[in-house]
């Protein structure tokens, strides 16, 4: 490196090596299941994690206290940058544009307290920016720090851990020794016995830190993972998994059990002199290890949502094939019939008849169906098999 | 890739802070645009609404 201005990777890179050097590089040091031991940095204002190489330039600066903001964030709060305190570089991307919305004369569109409305409008470059963030140790006023809100789930970890594991589809093997590995010919995981672990933390640290490298299967994320053992690529891979790891610990707050590194630190120190932005790939590629794998949560809670939605559009009408035991009868939908009126059968009688959504015995039964007609028994005394078709309909 | 690769280094470097730096399409997949942090919108939009109050 020469003596110009260094770009935020090379800095990072550099304090890096000097870390690694000592053992002390973030993803060298463990840390435990208990929330309050580590957290990695986030925006003290949106609870937003930093992502890529500003993670490195945040926790770089050895700072305790994992909340940051901006000094317009801290200004909209009414806090104060202590005096004389010095921002940390981190850099944002903007792929958008916020334009004023305009009317047909060419006016700004207001909203009801009078301010301009924006519209996200696509640029056409991204757009790179540097900015200074400051710790919340620097600021006067912000409050004392307390556990990072779990915004998304407030499942137990391990559950959510074995989940995600299964949602992925990947082979996990089990074998008695001290081995934990991805294997690229086979496609699946290898992992000692549960019970050789000391926590169950420590067993899904593991098996997700082998998931991020399933994740390089050329039918997924396709990295390079044809490495001989002790060459630059094999530690290049190491490192993305081991960053990854770091996301995944922090985000499923399972902690970090970083591997045996010894045999690494040698490659990645000479990796990131030669080379400083491999910090900033690596940390890319991390990033989208951690996207791939809690996409497979996200799809599932799609799935449910639809799921919901349709059990709700179920259970706001009456279908073809609804049985419904209702007072002493049971009511039938055999067709659907126009203006969205239903055909309907008494099925003791055998009484046939039509109903509109505006008779009262239509609320009525879709009361029942939902199991919200806390008057009617709808069951006749005799009758188990009505008792249990009121419960769970037959369609 | 390599001209590209080093072009987004060069301007990676003459990055200060408060300035910005377009990317052509090569060089935003080189950055991984798409997993960086977000510009927070949110105070500029702040900035322009006391604008507009004035």
């Amino acid at each position: 490196m020469n003596n110009k201005v260094k770009s935020l990777h090379e800095q990072v890179a550099a304090a890096l090596i000097e870390k690694l050097e000592k053992g002390t590089a973030p993803w060298q040091k463990p840390w435990n299941s208990v929330s309050t031991d580590f957290s990695l940095p986030y925006n003290a204002i949106t609870g937003n994690r930093y992502k890529g190489i500003n993670i490195f330039s945040l926790l770089n600066s050895g700072r305790e206290d994992p909340r940051w903001l901006t000094f317009k964030q801290a200004d909209s709060k009414g806090w104060q940058i202590n005096k004389g305190e010095k921002g940390t570089l981190v850099q944002f991307v903007k792929t958008h544009d916020l334009i004023p919305k305009l009317d047909e004369n060419g006016k700004k569109v207001v909203d009801e307290n009078g301010k301009s409305i924006k519209v996200r409008t696509p640029l056409e470059r991204a757009i790179v920016t540097a900015a200074w963030v400051f710790n919340a140790e620097q600021v006067s006023g912000i409050p004392k720090l307390e556990l990072k809100p779990q915004l998304k789930s407030d499942w137990d970890p391990i559950v959510r851990a074995e989940d995600l594991v299964l949602l992925s589809g990947a082979v996990v093997n089990h074998r008695k020794g001290d081995e934990a590995y991805y294997s690229l010919r086979s496609d699946s995981i290898t992992m000692p016995l549960k019970e050789q672990f000391t926590t169950p933390d420590r067993y899904y640290a593991t098996l997700l830190h082998e998931l991020g490298h399933w994740t390089g299967h050329q039918d997924r994320l396709n990295r390079s993972l044809f490495n001989r053992f002790g060459s630059e690529g094999y530690a290049r891979e190491e490192l993305r998994a081991e960053i990854a790891s770091m996301l995944i610990g922090d985000e499923f707050k399972i902690g970090h059990d970083p591997g045996q590194h010894a045999a690494y630190v040698k490659g990645w120190i000479e990796m990131l002199k030669n080379n400083p932005y491999e910090i900033h790939a690596a940390a890319t590629d991390a990033e989208k290890i951690f996207s791939y794998l809690l996409d497979f949560e996200r799809k599932r809670e799609l799935n449910q949502q639809t799921t919901n939605k349709s059990q709700q559009k179920n259970e706001s009408k009456l279908f073809i094939g609804d049985i419904i035991p209702y007072k002493d009868s049971v009511y039938k939908v055999t067709s659907q019939l126009k203006r969205g009126r239903l055909q309907m059968e008494v099925e003791d009688t055998g009484k046939k008849f039509v109903l509109s959504k505006n008779d009262r015995l239509y609320q009525s039964l879709l009361d029942v169906k939902n199991g919200n007609d806390i008057k009617t028994p709808a069951i006749s005394k005799n009758n188990e098999e009505v008792q249990k078709a009121s419960y769970g309909l037959k369609r | 890739m390599n001209k590209s690769f080093e072009s987004l280094n060069e301007k990676l470097r003459i990055l200060k802070e408060g300035e910005e730096i377009g990317l052509t399409p090569e060089e935003a997949v080189i950055y991984g645009i798409s997993y960086g942090d977000e510009f927070p919108f949110e105070e500029e939009n702040n900035e322009e609404g006391e604008e507009d109050e004035q």
